[in-house]
């Protein structure tokens, strides 16, 4: 059963020679076998599993890998490099989400357009969990760049819910919430751009964090948009999510919007307790969507937080409903410029018999694209188009500018906020695809954080109906440390694990039952 | 707004996508209901207020100003669609030149 341990525990056993990572990943491998055909959360597997990639390459290695003599800033150290002494993962596989280049490996952002690329180097996240003695295990699935909340847009069809196979895992990292939460992989790297770590956590019942804004590097992420993106962990459980991030932080020169800033200890930040925390709660969440079922649960871990000694305060938030407009206005704006390198020249696909350089791009771009990338990149291009930029992209900048004061004013009256990750629990697949404004609303929680660049974690607390429902707790800018406080006491309070792995379980046998 | 299709035509060029007519018609009305959902921001004062500028709580991470190694192009071009003698390969971008002008 080594493929249920928590990161923590499997670093303790193979500390204490009780087995190794070889046969974790082992486990977890001839789990992946016999449940991913059913999950879709994979896109790619390490040859051979990761418990041989320490001696041989990573993947398929790039066709110009041998070839590639210098080392770009930030990238990997070479496999042969790896810690004489396991490292702090000790050998234990990770996943990246299937936006992280690794060399050697294809990553095509769940996309036709990058229909076989194969990365020529690693993003500085992944060359840190391997330089950190980790090893890769697999590329896990997403919605098209980033661009979903239920994973359903994926080019390589939608990932299912483990806890209801009829439901989304939330997206956009919904593969890596997917297997995490089915024990198909130990931890995840997942990125989050309004949402897309904390709301598939939520909605698969495992942690997911994302990090102040310039936490993590960005080298080597592909960009959907890049005043939001942030890489951070999908885990088992607070400790593992707070391990994860601690290896991931700090400045990078490859990417120049890190920050220079110490990184915290988060670990014993998650057992600190919550004793003389002040822990803020919007008001008029009601208004935003907010279920009675979830609102519920929110009262009842605000309760749970009282009575380990935090203290409740009333905080307002009023731009929060002005969020999601601003969010959709920004996002698809910056993302139809960071998507304008797809030109059909330079990476993956090509659309054949295009005649001059004009219908090559468009042809490629109208055959790669799906339909929510599309409609993504035409509204962005239309709120940045001449006439309507001052209307759309201008104002919601503005717009991003209260949101933010509305965050600093909280800041003086609490340490943290407690808010849903998200609006009810996981939907049905197909319920809001043709619903594009539906998908979106369900973000109303999540993204306001990206917006203002903060730290934030989802915890599972609760299940209603026999679905998860996690909690989200925000904290100040590089305030972390006070994020994984709550967190830890919300997962004190709500102990989860073993409810997923029943439910888990019984969901997959039931499915799987001739 | 009113989102005519005209509008959205000029930003299908803009974007350099290309889009059949029955896909126009379902975009124009998906980004007809974005835009009449994102409508209520017209709606609020937002005299004085500077837009939004930067992400980051702290300075930047500027490195040393110094060349880096970098990947060679071969590294790049393995990944492209079509590729020759260190460039990539695309139809052509302008005419050949007739009268001898390079």
């Amino acid at each position: 059963m080594l493929e249920r341990l928590t990161l923590g525990e499997a670093l303790d056993g193979v500390a204490a020679g009780d087995f190794t990572a070889g046969e974790v990943t082992a486990a977890l491998d001839a789990r992946i076998d016999a449940l991913d055909l059913r999950l879709n959360a994979y896109l790619h597997r390490a040859p051979g599993g990761a418990a041989t990639n320490g001696a041989a390459p990573r993947g398929e290695e790039a066709p110009g890998g041998a070839a590639t003599g210098g080392t770009p800033p930030g990238s990997a150290a070479p496999r042969e490099d790896a810690p004489q002494d396991g490292g702090p993962l000790r050998g234990l596989p990770f996943t990246l989400k299937d936006n992280m280049n690794l060399r050697g490996t294809p990553t095509s952002c769940a996309s036709r357009i990058l229909e076989g690329y194969v990365s020529p180097y690693d993003c500085t996240a992944a060359a840190r969990l391997l330089a950190a003695g980790g090893r890769y295990l697999g590329k896990t699935n997403m919605d098209e760049f980033g661009m979903g909340s239920s994973n359903e847009y994926s080019a390589r069809g939608p990932v299912r819910n483990p806890w209801d196979l009829s439901r989304a895992p939330g997206g956009s990292s919904g593969g890596a919430a997917a297997a995490v939460a089915a024990d198909l992989a130990l931890f995840a790297l997942g990125s989050d751009t309004g949402g897309s770590i904390r709301q598939p956590a939520a909605l698969c019942g495992v942690v997911g964090a994302k990090p102040t804004y310039g936490r993590v590097s960005r080298h080597g992420l592909v960009a959907f948009a890049s005043s939001l993106d942030q890489i951070g962990p999908i885990a088992k459980d607070v400790a593992d999510a707070a391990r994860v991030l601690e290896l991931i932080m700090g400045r990078d020169p490859a990417d120049a919007t890190t920050l220079d800033a110490p990184v915290p200890d988060l670990r014993a930040a998650a057992a600190a307790g919550a004793r003389g925390l002040r822990v803020g709660l919007p008001e008029g969440l009601a208004d935003l969507g907010l279920d009675d079922a979830v609102a519920a649960v929110w009262e009842a871990a605000a309760a749970a937080l009282a009575a380990q000694g935090g203290e409740r305060v009333a905080v307002s938030l009023p731009s929060l409903r002005h969020a999601t407009a601003a969010y959709y206005l920004l996002a698809t704006a910056e993302a139809s410029s960071n998507l304008a390198r797809y030109d059909g020249a330079r990476y993956g696909r090509r659309a054949a018999g295009a005649a001059d350089l004009e219908g090559l791009y468009r042809r490629s771009r109208a055959e790669g694209f799906g339909p929510e990338v599309r409609r993504r990149i035409m509204l962005g291009t239309f709120a940045l188009s001449r006439g309507y930029y001052e209307e759309y992209y201008l104002r919601a900048q503005k717009v991003r500018t209260l949101l933010a004061r509305d965050f600093a004013a909280a800041w003086e009256r609490c340490d943290c906020l407690l808010l849903p990750a998200t609006p009810g629990p996981a939907f049905r697949l197909g319920e809001r695809l043709d619903d594009p404004l539906a998908m979106y609303l369900g973000d109303v929680f999540t993204l306001p954080v990206n917006l203002a660049g903060l730290p934030a974690a989802s915890v599972p607390v609760a299940v209603h109906e026999g679905l998860p429902l996690g909690m989200q707790v925000v904290g100040r800018p590089l305030d972390e440390a006070t994020v994984f406080r709550a967190a830890g006491a919300l997962e004190r309070a709500f102990p989860f694990r073993e409810t997923r792995r029943r439910a888990v379980d019984a969901a997959l046998d039931a499915e799987g039952a001739p | 707004m009113e989102l005519g299709e005209d509008v959205v035509r000029h930003v299908e060029d803009l974007a350099r996508l290309e889009l059949t007519a029955a896909e126009r018609e379902a975009m124009r009305r998906d980004l007809q209901r974005i835009l009449d959902y994102v409508a209520d921001l017209a709606s609020l004062d937002l005299d004085g207020v500077p837009p939004f500028a930067e992400t980051r709580p702290g300075g930047g991470a500027l490195r040393e100003d110094v060349p880096q190694p970098s990947l060679p192009p071969p590294a790049f071009l393995d990944g492209a669609p079509a590729a020759d003698a260190g460039h990539f390969v695309v139809p052509p971008a302008i005419e050949a030149a007739e009268d001898g002008d390079a």
